[in-house]
């Protein structure tokens, strides 16, 4: 059944009329009939004004890929692209493919997204079932975040958090605590981009003056209770005391941003209404949700960016397919077959994003070159339908001004390969945090900076 | 690159032994309270197999991987010592060691040598565990009841809260709840969210009330528009038919919902959606009717095309009208209704309702929903399923095929609700007091003093008001009102550590003293109703009344009789049984069409609904293992092929023998979660009874084995349990595997939705075919006991019914006192399940001597 697309008074049109910044709330009359979204029209710019800076985003697929077809059978500079890859033909320069890849003590199945960024041994802490360390993300954005508007942001196809080991999320912070993604691109765009109304900006103030007050108020309560507990409830209070602190300390940031104001950006061509959970929409989510950060990216609103493509398990593929039945595959080929379509399909989203970056000029090389784009899986369904998270599909495109190398199959020994948090400490320290440690990351990726 | 650890002691080895009972019940004294180690274990067991095997590379010679075993202590409560000993039982499990161009030793004696390394670390990691209740926070749920008792607004606010951490497979462990700055940020926008919405100002709002009919739409479908209050609404009967006033809705598809949206409320708050329905249900005669004439017409069309294969034709036509004549889904129930709500661009289900009314009585039917000022639309959609099976998918689409019939009069919403103004939530915190309109700063210190009292469950000191009422004092002035200024001191009550946190004060390093009145009543009422205490346990508290044993045990029997006692239910057996994985790896559609949304909700509500008629009912704990009934409701009958149940409530039938079903483990839901979406898993399964049902862990695997393979060589319909079979003739697999598959292998007759089977199919999409292997449930253990399918296993679970008792008993122990379980805990574990069998078995005596217990009454 192909819905059909009506074609409903454009945005473009609207806001052509209304002066491009101001962007939403949707007028009813431009919701086309068909609730479906339409494919985007939405076009990079030519050029982009900001001071170049290194800019990072992961983006995680969910349920491992045909690794038959993903990995190209040759290595180094000279490798032939595989049929999957081919996808990203265009762009071969701008990336590498890293294979053998893993984390050491992640444990397989569906727990990919937990681990994927932090490397962590989420049974490393006897007395509890799952602890999380923090992702490679948020410690870079602990270090630059102060430096936008918006640390971080966290995309995912189901909004908030998840359950433990079939996260929503890739991001964990400092205590392991996992980090709520967004899944609507209509809210996503507002919070970035729409101003605040300007006359609340007294309102504002008191607001945060008033939170202070709450703030300070419970945390000489904390002090007080504290006195009066054992060593062990001490401990439990003190996670609570920390946070309380760190907490006023984002107030005071706040404080800081609101006099700047939010970019101006247009929102033609965006299709804001698309959903993650639709089958017919997923292409049209997925691009949205690029473009929302192609355009974060764009006007330095935040430099950093995970995306959970589709969650572990239940995910969607991009159009809609039961991709973790076809992680089963079992080595069948009719299925391997058709999770190779899954990967391509999903690569092409990636393609376009990877040229919208390419062809916005920055400071006199490309916005790809400042812009380290990291893709993967934290699963491996093999040749068997094993839920493995050894051989990784992995590969990390642009950035190429700040060092990275790229043109190049880097194959490693799956029995005796580094471990991944190489590649996340590779990525970290070309954002600019100076530090040789991340996890259990020996050093950074030999071959790729 | 460190081990993965077996942490927990493979206990599951003796199981079905003489030794399990020993060990779990009766070996242990009270003052086992640190790890002693095992030195006849040592020097009988282990130090040979080292003498023998590893001594000629990791001993006096040589150290290879500078790890020397010869001289490695006996001394398990060293951490630095026992992560040595991990990896060296994780490195002999995993076939590593010794290498393969060593000597090998017999399995057997390898495995016997992994094993009591793996229970040493596990007792000793046991051993270290704190045995005192440590300062706990209120998790999602606790703090979502918590807020419906304190405030009287209930709305889920915790929605937005991150996942619990749990440990020791509950999410309301002290030592595991840990809070981050984003936690504190949440918990602040809870707190303004809940007290906007709880304290009001002004005259009542105006409440709308908005009657749709969807046949007012003469243009049909999405493109009609009607005005409501200043609102321009499209007004959606989608590409339905329409009869007497009633809109026709055939099956589910993109373009049949019916609904109305793109409108803005003036005013916020809880609303009524109100829709008057009813259901045309076609009979079997009726359905094989639709089924033949569309067949009919089918096989004549293609006669007429393809004249020479008629016999083809003939026989598909036969082949497929049997199908609607046999299969059971055709047996059809009410249709059924989901309510989803659009706001702000974000579908969300309101719920899912049986429609129930026949034509001749159609009902009014209704759910309560918040609303927003955003842009609303409310959505009104057909939610039967007829499984889409190869026989049907073309023709379900079809309006002349006979499908259970939605019809719908009208649909109405009306709110925002408010039985009485100021609404009750107002009136609890800003109660009718002689100061009110008289002394704004007294008034404001005598709502703070009773609310911080109920909030902090105790009574509130003067220096803790006065600190909150310098808040309020600091910012009456710029605020409009005192509703307003007073919101600010609440606020900071809902963010304190003091609510946030069961805070048990202790004197550092002083012995475990007797709880107070106020902290008693805490444990208990989170204990049993995942909320604070009530009016009457603070009146208890207050009077010391609560502290006498007979008093707690009524008052526990009156808190399990309670409405609120549902949150137990769901929280404990939801989280010891595992329901709340039900729907993460769902069975694959294709594979297993009856698999629906319908069905994964009544599969849950079946096995809390056993648990409770267990628990309220006072019967038999046994019951849970066996019983001669089930709690069903008309879905799970039709899918469980027991004839007589109608309607969507959960209710007890008796379970006919042919039916395999009564007890926890003839469930659906567990059937389901201990598969892999594609098929069933043995190992999953039998994992699943030993740590559940039988209380000990078989630990992890020791490494990414992967995948069963898909195909055996020289069988042609491998079943899963003949390809598990390949698996497990590595020597190093069988060893744990022989423990764990048996019990497994027994419920092979559970497909992975929980149906049940006599053959495995290999047909096109998992369907049976008439030559597919039949299903072999035969179980035979590592000591020779051997079993045959559901009904033997659950004769063997009933012979180890201590182990399970004890198991259960653990369990509700770890829940209620919010941290796991030391070897010190033991008697008291030992002694409840004993209290318990003298008094019928019953789950409630066993609650009753838990909260009467020394570990749950001291701190």
């Amino acid at each position: 059944m192909n819905p059909l697309f009506h074609t409903p008074l454009s945005r473009r049109t609207v806001l052509r009329g209304l002066g491009a910044s101001l962007a939403l709330p949707f007028l009813e009359a431009m919701l086309p009939r068909s609730v479906y979204a339409a494919p985007s029209t939405f076009k990079p710019l030519a050029k982009a004004g900001a001071k170049p800076t290194p800019r990072v985003i992961f983006c995680y697929v969910s349920n491992g890929v045909n690794i038959i077809d993903w990995v190209p059978t040759t290595k180094g500079t000279e490798y032939e692209l595989s049929p999957t890859l081919q996808t990203l033909k265009e762009h071969r320069s701008n990336f590498s493919v890293l294979t053998g890849l893993g984390h050491p003590h992640a444990t397989g199945g569906h727990s990919g997204a937990d681990t994927w960024l932090t490397g962590a041994d989420l049974r490393a802490v006897p007395g509890k079932d799952y602890t999380n360390t923090i992702s490679a993300d948020q410690l870079i954005a602990e270090k630059i975040g102060a430096q936008t508007r918006f640390p971080s942001l966290e995309i995912g196809d189901l909004s908030g958090t998840g359950a433990a080991l079939h996260s929503h999320t890739l991001s964990f912070d400092r205590n392991g605590t996992p980090l709520p993604t967004e899944n609507n691109p209509q809210r996503l765009f507002e919070r970035l981009f729409v101003p605040d109304d300007a006359a609340s900006r007294e309102a504002t103030l008191k607001r945060y003056a008033e939170k202070r007050s709450i703030l300070d108020d419970v945390l000489g309560e904390a002090k007080a209770l504290d006195k009066k507990l054992g060593k062990a409830d001490q401990a439990k209070l003190g996670e609570y005391l920390a946070s309380v602190r760190e907490t006023e300390l984002r107030v005071q940031r706040q404080v800081d941003w609101i006099d700047v104001p939010k970019a101006k950006v247009e929102s033609a061509g965006l299709q804001l209404n698309s959903k993650p959970g639709d089958a017919h929409d997923r292409p049209m989510w997925l691009d949205v949700m690029l473009e929302i950060s192609y355009l974060a990216f764009l006007t330095d609103t935040t430099r950093v960016i995970t995306f959970e493509w589709a969650r572990e398990a239940g995910g969607y593929g991009p159009g809609g397919e039961n991709h973790h039945e076809l992680s089963h595959h079992g080595g069948d080929a009719g299925m391997l077959k058709k999770l190779a379509g899954v990967d391509r399909a999903y690569l092409e989203r990636l393609n376009r994003f990877l040229t919208f970056l390419k062809s916005t000029e920055e400071g006199g090389r490309s916005m790809l070159d400042h812009t380290m784009v990291v893709y993967g899986s934290g699963m491996n369904s093999g040749e068997r339908g094993d839920h493995s998270p050894k051989n990784l599909p992995l590969l990390v495109a642009g950035g190429g001004a700040w060092g990275l190398k790229h043109g190049q199959h880097l194959a490693h020994d799956e029995k005796a390969h580094p471990p991944l948090a190489n590649v996340l400490l590779t990525v970290t320290q070309k954002m600019g945090v100076e530090t040789d440690k991340f996890q259990d990351a020996t050093g950074t990726l030999t071959g790729l900076a | 690159m460190r081990p993965r650890f077996l942490i927990f002691a493979p206990v599951f080895g003796t199981v079905f032994g003489a030794l399990a009972l020993g060990l779990m019940a009766t070996n242990l004294q009270a003052q086992d309270l640190a790890h002693r180690p095992d030195t006849a274990g040592f020097a009988g067991v282990v130090q040979p197999f080292i003498r023998d095997h590893c001594v000629s590379c990791h001993g006096p010679e040589k150290q290879k991987g500078k790890l020397r075993l010869d001289t490695l202590a006996n001394n398990f409560a060293d951490p630095l010592v026992a992560s040595k000993w991990a990896e060296v039982v994780n490195s002999v499990n995993g076939h590593e060691m010794p290498p393969e161009d060593e000597k090998q030793p017999p399995a057997e004696r390898a495995g016997k040598f992994a094993d009591w390394l793996a229970a040493e670390l596990g007792r000793a990691e046991i051993a270290k565990r704190s045995t005192r209740v440590v300062l706990r926070r209120m998790n999602r749920a606790e703090y979502d009841n918590t807020i419906r008792d304190l405030v009287g607004v209930d709305f889920r606010p915790s929605e937005k809260f991150p996942e619990d951490p749990p440990a020791g497979g509950f999410d309301n462990i002290g030592q595991a709840l840990s809070i981050s700055p984003m936690q504190v940020e949440l918990y602040y926008a809870a707190a303004r969210q809940i007290l906007d919405r709880a304290l009001v100002e002004g005259p009542q709002p105006a409440a709308i009330k908005w009657r749709f009919e969807p046949e007012e739409n003469t243009e049909g479908g999405d493109r009609y528009r009607v005005k409501r209050d200043g609102n321009n609404i499209l007004l959606n009967d989608g590409e339905n038919s329409t009869e007497n006033g009633f809109t026709v809705v055939h099956h589910e598809s993109w373009n049949k919902g019916i609904g109305f949206r793109g409108f803005n409320l003036a005013e916020e708050g809880e609303y009524v959606i109100r829709f008057r329905a009813a259901g045309r249900v076609p009979a079997r005669a009726a359905v094989v009717a639709s089924a033949r004439a569309i067949l009919e017409k089918r096989r004549d069309d293609e006669t007429a095309k393809n004249p020479k294969d008629k016999v083809y034709h003939d026989q598909q036509f036969e082949r497929d009208l049997k199908h609607y004549e046999t299969h059971r889904s055709y047996d059809y129930g009410p249709p059924r209704v989901k309510l989803s709500q659009h706001l702000g661009g974000t579908p969300r289900v309101l719920g899912e309702m049986d429609i129930d009314a026949p034509e001749t009585a159609p009902k009014t039917y209704e759910i309560r929903a918040s609303f927003t000022k955003q842009n609303a639309g409310v959505e009104l959609q057909y939610a039967y399923s007829v499984p889409r099976s190869l026989e049907n998918f073309w023709m379900q689409g079809k309006d002349e095929f006979a499908r259970p019939l939605l019809l719908v009069d009208w649909i109405e919403l009306e709110g925002p609700l408010h039985p009485q103004w100021p609404p009750a939530s107002h009136r609890r915190v800003l109660f009718d007091s002689l100061l009110k309109d008289k002394d704004e700063k007294a008034y404001a210190r005598e709502v703070l003093t009773r609310f911080m009292s109920r909030a902090y469950r105790r009574p509130a000191r003067v220096e803790e008001v006065e600190a909150k009422l310098v808040l309020f004092e600091k910012l009456r002035a710029e605020k409009p009102s005192f509703v307003e200024a007073i919101k600010v001191p609440l606020a900071a009550v809902l963010a304190s550590p003091h609510f946030l946190y069961l805070v048990e004060p202790e004197a550092p390093a002083a012995q475990p003293r007797k709880l107070n009145g106020y902290e008693l009543a805490t444990r208990l009422s989170y204990f049993l109703w995942s909320s604070m205490p009530d009016e009457e346990l603070f009146r208890l508290a207050a009077n010391g009344e609560l502290l006498k044993p007979a008093v707690l045990g009524q008052q526990a029997t009156r808190m399990i009789a309670d409405p609120k006692n549902e949150a137990f239910v769901k929280n404990f057996a939801g989280q010891w049984l595992g329901l709340r994985k039900v729907g993460a790896n769902p069975p694959a559609k294709n594979l297993y069409p009856e698999y629906d949304r319908h069905l994964e909700i009544s599969i849950v509500r079946e096995t809390e609904g056993f648990f409770a008629e267990i628990l309220r009912r006072d019967l038999d704990a046994r019951n849970l293992l066996k019983s001669d009934f089930v709690t069903i409701n008309e879905r799970l009958a039709r899918f469980y092929g027991i004839p007589g149940v109608k309607g969507d409530a959960i209710r007890r039938v008796p379970a006919p023998p042919e039916s395999h079903r009564g007890g926890i483990v003839t469930q659906a839901s567990i059937q389901s979660i201990t598969s892999n979406g594609t098929r069933t898993s043995p190992v999953v399964r039998g994992t699943w009874i030993l740590k559940t049902l039988l209380g000990s862990d078989p630990g992890l695997p020791v490494a990414n084995v992967g995948e069963i393979a898909s195909k055996v060589p020289g069988i042609d319909k491998a079943t899963v349990r003949q390809r598990l079979q390949i698996h497990r003739e590595a020597a190093a697999c069988a060893r744990c595997h022989d423990k764990i598959d048996p019990l497994g292998l027994a419920m092979e007759n559970y497909n992975a939705a929980g149906e049940w089977r006599d053959r495995e199919g290999h047909g096109y999409e998992g369907r049976i075919d008439a030559n597919d292997p039949i299903i072999d449930a035969s179980a035979k253990m590592p000591d020779g006991t051997e079993f045959k399918g559901v009904e033997g296993l659950q004769a063997q679970l009933l012979k180890k019914e201590d182990l399970f008792l004890n198991a259960l008993a653990s369990q509700l122990y770890t829940y209620g006192l919010g941290r796991e379980l030391g070897f010190s805990d033991r008697p008291a574990v030992r002694a409840s399940v004993e209290a318990m069998k003298r008094n019928r078995y019953l789950v409630r005596a066993l609650l009753l001597t838990i909260v009467q217990s020394d570990l749950f009454t001291t701190k």
